[in-house]
């Protein structure tokens, strides 16, 4: 029979690491070695109450113990997870404040006032460059507090790789011979070599889509989702400028791209929390 | 005390396999015999225990594998192995040349009694 207590305690203990099967043979040897220690001191004559406090108390550190064999400890990783997400809302903000501070700039600008909007856009940049370079050393003192586990992110991130880029191949093999096929279908029948050229574009962005789409859920969703946006960015922008002969304003797009993006990192961030 | 566990963390892994020379054990019943020879005064953590169970095993000095109890917990038992028992030969060896180092360094060349 298993103590009701300390059953709970180790379930707490192990709440929130990855059940892997090396995990589910520490935890099953531990709660074996806890009770039997536990009945023991019960049968030497000590209470309930001190033969469980004994129990607990020695223990240990578990999680430094686990943090060899999971990717990472629970703290470790929510520390890292805390200190990335602060990160990234400076980075947000210090982004947001430069793209602002062109805003400002062309406003002053346009009223006359070139050399006080230069005043604020260089107190902007000045202040988005402390915020950032804060960001970035925040999560760099987190490497370094977990050294180890910097090199498991490293050693898991390869075994994440390795498993999708059979997949990947598989598609890029599929995917670009059909879009020169359309490219070159395409071109013939418009004639529009001058334009058509741009599918490629719009190719490397579905790409990417394709991409985040299967694999959303692994670690590298992040970096395809970058991908897809920026590249959707340089289509839309070849697009606009050829569609509408406009040179001289739609390289506003990747003004506007970056607000957006870092509109909807800090609408993440947010919805994370929440 | 706290002293006292520094100086013998290094040395974890040699006790264990001490405990194990002999006859096969487990996790609590290793941990019993340190407490009890110690006289109460040194006892190892848990998260120590099985992080030194892992290092050995993972260097092919003990092996384990999982008891069959009649009663409900399984106990996880381990066996030192040949190359485990020339580790631990080495470790003894090792310690006594440090040990005898030690005494020597920190001769005063006075008598505790004087």
């Amino acid at each position: 029979m298993m103590n009701k207590r300390i059953a709970e305690h180790v379930e707490d203990v192990f709440a929130g690491v990855a059940p892997e099967p090396k995990v589910l043979e520490i935890k099953e040897e531990l709660l074996t070695n806890l009770n039997e220690k536990y009945l023991d001191l019960l049968a030497a004559g000590q209470s309930e109450e001190t033969a469980y406090a004994s129990v607990i108390s020695g223990i240990g550190d578990i999680h430094d113990l686990l943090r060899d064999y999971t990717s990472s400890g629970p703290y470790s990783s929510m520390e890292r997870e805390r200190r990335r997400n602060q990160k990234n809302i400076l980075v947000s903000i210090g982004s947001a404040i430069v793209v602002l501070s062109l805003a400002v700039l062309l406003v002053f600008s346009y009223f006359g006032l070139e050399s006080l909007g230069l005043a604020l856009t260089i107190i902007c940049w000045a202040v988005a460059t402390g915020m950032v370079v804060y960001g970035v050393n925040l999560s760099k003192t987190s490497y370094e507090k977990h050294n180890n586990t910097f090199v498991e992110q490293y050693k898991e991130k390869q075994a994440d790789d390795e498993s999708t880029l059979s997949m990947k191949k598989a598609i890029n093999s599929a995917f670009w011979p059909l879009i020169v096929v359309i490219y070159l279908a395409l071109s013939f029948i418009t004639r529009r070599w001058d334009i058509t050229w741009i599918i490629f574009i719009i190719a490397a962005a579905v790409q990417q889509m394709i991409h985040w789409l299967l694999f959303a859920k692994s670690k590298e969703g992040g970096k395809y989702w970058h991908g897809m946006f920026w590249t959707a960015v340089v289509a839309l922008y070849f697009i606009i400028s050829f569609v509408f002969s406009a040179w001289a304003w739609s390289w506003l797009v990747f003004i506007a791209a970056v607000a957006l993006q870092q509109i909807i990192v800090l609408l993440k961030i947010w919805r994370k929390r929440q | 005390m706290t002293i006292t566990a520094d100086l013998i963390r290094g040395h974890t892994e040699t006790i264990i396999l001490a405990h194990l020379y002999n006859n096969e054990s487990y996790g609590y019943k290793i941990n019993k015999a340190i407490q009890e020879k110690s006289g109460g005064k040194y006892e190892l953590k848990e998260a120590t225990l099985y992080g030194a169970f892992r290092r050995l095993e993972e260097n092919g000095y003990i092996s384990s594998y999982w008891g069959d109890e009649a009663t409900g917990a399984r106990r996880r038992y381990y066996n030192i192995t040949p190359v485990g028992r020339d580790f631990f030969k080495d470790c003894c060896k090792e310690w006594e040349t440090a040990k005898a180092l030690i005494n020597t360094l920190i001769d005063t060349g006075v008598k505790d009694d004087e």
